[in-house]
């Protein structure tokens, strides 16, 4: 997919147009270009119209990234109201940081129970943490699924991706994860760690120290590949494929480095997706779609 | 002494789905805990019943590692057995020990024994030594034709799995001898 957008530097401002969909496609880069040497970041969200679990996980990575390598951020939040509504329902704008502005007063919405079609963005910086997600994450599968391939491809799915962010990333500001249920494409979840990435983090084990980016992801989701060298590791991504590959019809795409692989199942037939970015991914982003 | 087994429902203690590594070890943890308590000689049956589903690195964690443990002389003297799994966490099991080349041994819905994991000799082994039921590795040997040795050999796998506990004996000549019993619930 194409994105019509830009990122231009200004003396001491760095601007950063956020697409109105498909963001996460162009903010890969746009975390890339934030690098420290600016003063200000602005980003100008005011076109977002649509965002996937995906787009909202590197949404709030950038606006944590700029606020950590720039003294201000500016969110020119989307002037489309439903839009700005559907960010504070899924907590982008809570806990930002001290630096962030916000170019519009945080909406006042009612906060029905959504728990069996969404997961609010949700940061993870421990085991703990990611236990804590799994025991919502067992209602919501239970309810929205019931015992079924795809409650168990669901909660794998969170469990084994949430597990790798703390586990081996050592990502700044730990892991980010939603998810949401949408009636025609079925379940999306995404989660994104600034962290090491897979390919690095990979490559601490003398046995992957070889081959590109693309391979080491590709690797990754084998049975006992794993960064430690210790019996029985391994387990996490290879689970996560293999709980994807069996809920039927899904996509499973993982970008790190200079590898962004998806992997889609139609049919039982499996259809590989493997590109290398232009500029490297900082960290993991893992992205599902679960349509049943 | 009692030969009573005493039940760990996960679901109750726990979840009806588990993942994580994380989880697993804090299982495992209560788990061990809670054999340290038994008497030598009593089993913990480790139910998955109303478990919906366990991830890999979970089972890996707790029950792999119990195994793992338990060949390197953890509890030796107390059974461990798993019941109540639903086909899923059944599967699941199996890739767990199996990914290790470690065994354990479920009970099905009837009571009877199944090797899970690393088969190769154990179902043979373990038929024999439930038909025994307490017995020593030269008794063992004697019905599968083995050299003492070699059936000593397959009983430290037969311990691993908990399925058999080892008792320590002191003969009438003095010294130091080890016997075995099946800790399997139905036949103990």
């Amino acid at each position: 997919m194409t994105v019509s957008t830009k990122s231009i530097k200004t003396q001491n401002t760095q601007y950063i147009s956020v697409p109105p969909r498909y963001a996460a496609d162009f903010l890969h880069a746009a975390l890339i270009a934030v690098d420290g040497s600016q003063e200000e970041v602005e980003l100008m969200a005011s076109g977002l119209r649509f965002l996937r679990p995906l787009d909202l996980c590197a949404l709030r990575a950038l606006v944590d990234h700029a606020a950590e390598w720039a003294k201000r951020v500016h969110l020119e939040c989307p002037s489309d109201a439903s839009v700005h509504r559907y960010l504070e329902r899924m907590d982008l704008y809570e806990n930002l940081p001290a630096n962030v502005t916000l170019s519009r007063e945080r909406p006042r919405i009612r906060r029905y129970s959504l728990g069996d079609q969404l997961i609010e963005l949700e940061r993870i910086r421990s085991g703990e943490d990611v236990e804590v997600l799994m025991d919502r994450v067992d209602q919501i599968a239970g309810g929205q699924f019931g015992n079924g391939p795809l409650a168990k491809a669901f909660a794998t799915a969170i469990g084994a991706a949430a597990e790798n962010a703390v586990m081996h990333a050592e990502s700044p500001s730990g892991a980010l994860l939603a998810a949401q249920r949408y009636r025609t494409s079925g379940l999306e979840l995404a989660v994104v760690d600034r962290g090491l990435g897979v390919p690095a983090t990979l490559r601490r084990n003398p046995a992957h120290r070889e081959g590109s980016d693309l391979e080491a992801v590709e690797n990754s989701l084998n049975d006992g590949v794993s960064s430690s060298t210790e019996d029985g590791r391994g387990a996490g991504l290879w689970e996560l494929r293999e709980a994807v590959a069996a809920s039927g019809n899904a996509t499973l795409a993982i970008a790190a480095g200079r590898a962004d692989l998806s992997l889609s199942w139609r049919r039982n037939v499996l259809a590989r997706n493997p590109s290398v970015p232009a500029e490297p991914i900082s960290g993991t982003w893992i992205s599902i779609r679960l349509e049943g | 002494m009692e030969r009573a087994t005493h039940i760990y429902r996960i679901a109750e203690r726990w979840n009806s789905f588990l993942a994580t590594r994380e989880r697993g070890r804090r299982v495992r943890e209560d788990v061990e805990d809670q054999l340290a308590r038994l008497e030598p000689g009593q089993t913990l049956a480790l139910d998955f019943t109303d478990v919906e589903g366990i991830t890999v690195s979970f089972g890996d964690e707790l029950v792999a590692k119990l195994i793992i443990d338990r060949a390197a002389g953890s509890f030796i003297d107390r059974g461990l057995v798993l019941e109540g799994a639903n086909e899923d966490v059944h599967e699941t099991l199996e890739t767990v020990l199996a990914r290790r080349k470690v065994s354990g041994v479920n009970l099905g819905v009837d009571g009877e024994p199944e090797v899970l994991g690393e088969k190769r000799w154990l179902p043979e082994t373990l038929k024999v030594a439930l038909d025994l039921r307490s017995f020593s590795a030269v008794e063992l040997g004697e019905r599968l034709g083995l050299t003492p040795q070699a059936a000593n050999n397959r009983l430290r796998g037969l311990v691993a799995t908990g399925a058999v506990v080892r008792e320590q004996m002191i003969p009438e000549g003095g010294g130091k001898e080890f016997g075995y019993r099946v800790a399997v619930p139905a036949y103990a």
